[in-house]
């Protein structure tokens, strides 16, 4: 009986992806708009971060504790939880914008490495599935209460990471892309 | 009586549908533009009619002739996949290039699966020991497994390329999204068909005939005429390299994780 549900969820959800992806894709879509080359190397900039750090740093909520009345902390809280939000949105649309100008030109290079491509593919994913998780540790637990889950999420999604260039290279497929970030 | 009047009634719309999709993209002149897919057409109906005559005339030998063609016929069914695939990414190289890889990878693991089922499995042994001698009753007995197996194959590649046509927001035109979704419907319904098989009860009979009943109305919908993919528009300035590219998304992805890095631990 069980393998009978299996089969029937997996073909439900086979017909149901493709009656969605065929009803919502219509004739052209924005992405079919080109962005001329010399701009997409402008435009894959990620614009100056607020002080994001502030957000989720617990010296503010110690210190309404402490010296606010009771009943001005649930305000707090909510503020500071919305704006914790608004900056996630913030990244996710920064990172959806330099994914979709990434994939305009890369749907159309001749010497595209599929490697690569479906690394960068995997790492978005993976951004997806962290920034969904803070999202709703942020809507659960706020934003301090979500900062030690976020901690294990970040160590975990950094070993995926390393795990996956190490397999990588054990397949002889050198990592071609270096990366540095400067700490500030 | 009304169980052969229904079948022979299903029989015959959808080989007057058959007929009039390749009447039709003969008339508009887009025949030649989906070749492969209207191939896979003609060879449907054409082995429906021959099917046919070979019932009438020669029922005793129907058997033989049905499930030896059979295994055929599931197999052709790859040339839709094949024209949807060729179409779809004819304008992206990129795409194309990513697309070829997840289906070989897809097939290589198929093929994988095959060959360890084949070794440990004792029917294959014997049929080994027998030289391949064409038994009725092996195949009557593996056929239903076979198409089950290869509809998933089938459902996966489908589902492949749709996932990439999503992600890299590949405009398609109402020709190739109705090659999809007509053939995406029918191989999802047999699939069902086949697993479920006998809890069906008399309904089973039924639903292939209707899945493909399906599949050819939405053809009939969505290729009454000759609406390609839309070209690609042509890009102004210079080309620059996909190293460069990647090099440059890997780098602001980098910042991301590293400005999320900080914000949880300043």
């Amino acid at each position: 009986m069980n393998h009978l549900f299996v089969y029937f969820a997996a073909g439900g959800a086979f017909v149901g992806v493709l009656l969605f992806w065929a009803l919502r894709a219509k004739s052209p879509a924005l992405g079919s708009q080109e962005t001329p080359e010399s701009q997409l190397l402008d435009a894959l900039e990620i614009r100056p971060q607020m002080m994001a750090h502030q957000i989720f740093d617990d010296r503010d909520w110690n210190f309404v504790r402490e010296a606010a009345p009771t009943e001005e902390r649930p305000l707090f809280l909510r503020d500071r939880k919305r704006v914790a939000l608004i900056w996630l949105e913030e990244m996710r649309k920064q990172v959806a914008e330099v994914m979709w100008l990434h994939r305009q030109a890369a749907r159309r290079a001749t010497d595209l490495s599929a490697t690569l491509e479906l690394q960068i593919a995997a790492n978005y994913f993976a951004f997806l599935f962290c920034w969904r998780a803070m999202q709703i540790g942020i809507h659960l637990r706020g934003p301090f209460g979500a900062r030690l889950m976020m901690e294990r999420l970040l160590g975990c999604s950094r070993r995926l990471w390393q795990e996956s260039e190490q397999l990588l290279a054990s397949l002889g497929m050198p990592r071609r892309v270096e990366v540095t970030v400067v700490e500030k | 009586m009304s169980d052969q009047v229904l079948t022979q009634a299903v029989w015959w719309c959808t080989n007057t549908l058959e007929a009039g999709l390749l009447y039709r993209a003969a008339r508009g002149r887009f025949l030649r533009r989906y070749i492969v897919f209207y191939s896979y057409l003609a060879y449907v109906l054409a082995y429906s009619l021959v099917a046919f005559c070979v019932y009438t005339f020669r029922t005793e030998s129907y058997s033989r002739f049905y499930w030896g063609l059979q295994y055929v016929s599931i197999t052709i069914g790859y040339c839709v996949i094949w024209e949807i695939y060729r179409q779809v990414f004819k304008a992206y190289p990129g795409a194309l290039r990513v697309t070829r890889v997840l289906l070989a990878a897809i097939l290589v693991f198929v093929i994988y699966l095959v060959v360890l089922n084949g070794i440990h499995d004792p029917r294959v042994t014997v049929l080994l020991h027998h030289n391949f001698h064409y038994d009725l009753a092996v195949l009557l007995n593996r056929a239903p497994v076979y198409e089950q197996s290869l509809r998933v194959v089938q459902a996966a590649l489908l589902v492949t390329i749709v996932a990439l046509v999503a992600y890299y927001s590949i405009p398609v035109g109402r020709n190739i999204r109705g090659m999809i979704l007509g053939y995406g419907l029918y191989i999802g319904l047999t699939a069902l068909q086949l697993a479920l098989g006998s809890s069906l009860g008399s309904i089973w009979k039924y639903t292939a005939s209707a899945s493909y009943m399906a599949a050819l109305i939405t053809w009939c919908v969505t290729l009454w005429s000759y609406q390609p993919n839309p070209a690609p528009a042509k890009s102004s300035g210079p080309e620059y390299d996909y190293q460069t590219l990647a090099t440059h998304t890997a780098k602001r992805m980098s910042q991301v994780r590293s400005s999320i890095s900080r914000t949880i631990r300043p």
